[in-house]
């Protein structure tokens, strides 16, 4: 399974751990438990299921492989292996895809959520940041790269980012990194 | 030739559904999705199913054994399914599950409803669990 992202909280929370806690979501309590009258055995058992069911989540630093877009729903399917070894599928809300699951740093394939650099690097809330620009500024082609990746239609030359005509004066720009990952051909001879 | 969901419920065998087509002779990728209404006689695609439809939930690969070499031959789910973790509008009882042909989208055909023993109601951070040979086809 070629891993594409990896699944990270802040505070290392699963999941849906995390969404269960941001509804308020009680965890269980031994001790109110035992308050309630349930015996030891009884709270043994509940606490195993419990125990086993936060296994079950998607936990922090799981590894994922996104698969498509949900036709009618927008929603991310992705599949991973949960801890006891089961291939799962699990739909993620875009918003939170971005806000949690990191690009894998082996991952080279075309970016799977975005057709476009500046697309990705807005949801990854990157874009136009000062720390982002020059990043973005490597992405400028001499004009006959640029002019041929206009013909093929892969260059939103609206955008002015990759379309952008070269600077003679500045070193040829590396246009293999993120322009590649994004699934826009790099022809041959353009990467420094 | 296979037989929808309604087509199989009118046969009325086990748990009010069973497939009296071979599994073995089908390519389809099976997979296994939920539902919290039951399916009707008419349901000739998924779009007529009410599938549970909570952030989280996706069909699962069905991966159904070898169907047995007794007769009636029987084939079921080989591992252990698991749902979830449900995370965003997680509303509804889940009441069915029902044996489809693709991961996604309301044209997959709907092969074999199962009748869950017990209902279940899922919380935000659940996942639903299913036991291996918890789903089982009876081929006749």
């Amino acid at each position: 399974m070629p891993t594409t992202h990896v699944y990270r909280h802040p505070e290392g929370k699963g999941l849906g751990r995390h969404h269960a806690d941001a509804e308020g979501r009680e965890r269980f309590d031994a001790e109110a438990a035992a308050s309630r009258g349930l015996t030891t055995e009884e709270i043994e058992i509940i606490a195993a299921e419990h125990d086993r069911h936060a296994k079950l989540d998607l936990a922090h630093g799981t590894e994922i492989e996104f698969d498509y877009v949900h036709p009618d729903t927008g929603l991310y399917h992705v599949t991973w292996t949960d801890f006891f070894g089961t291939s799962r599928m699990t739909s993620i809300d875009p918003e939170v895809f971005a806000e949690m699951f990191e690009e894998h740093p082996d991952y080279a394939g075309p970016c799977p959520t975005h057709s476009s650099v500046q697309e990705h690097d807005y949801h990854r809330g990157t874009f136009g940041r000062p720390d982002h620009r020059p990043e973005l500024r490597t992405v400028s082609v001499p004009a006959d790269v640029a002019a041929s990746l206009a013909s093929a239609g892969e260059v939103h030359a609206d955008h002015g980012l990759l379309g952008a005509v070269h600077d003679p004066a500045l070193p040829t720009p590396d246009v293999t990194g993120q322009v590649a990952r994004h699934g826009i051909p790099v022809p041959e001879g353009t990467d420094a | 030739m296979a037989l929808s969901a309604g087509q199989l419920m009118e046969k009325g065998e086990i748990n009010g559904l069973k497939a009296a087509t071979g599994v073995a002779d089908t390519t389809f990728t099976a997979t296994l999705a939920l539902l919290t209404a039951a399916p009707t006689a008419t349901d000739i695609a998924m779009s007529s199913e009410t599938e549970y439809a909570a952030t989280g939930y996706a069909r699962q690969a069905y991966g159904p054994t070898t169907p047995t070499a007794a007769s009636p031959s029987v084939a079921s789910n080989t591992s252990t399914i698991t749902f979830g973790p449900f995370t965003a509008s997680v509303t509804g009882t889940i009441t069915w599950a029902m044996l489809c042909d693709s991961t996604a989208g309301g044209t997959s055909l709907p092969y074999a409803a199962f009748l869950l023993g017990t209902a279940r109601t899922p919380l935000t951070g659940d996942s639903l669990q299913c036991a291996a040979s918890a789903f089982t086809l009876t081929l006749t």
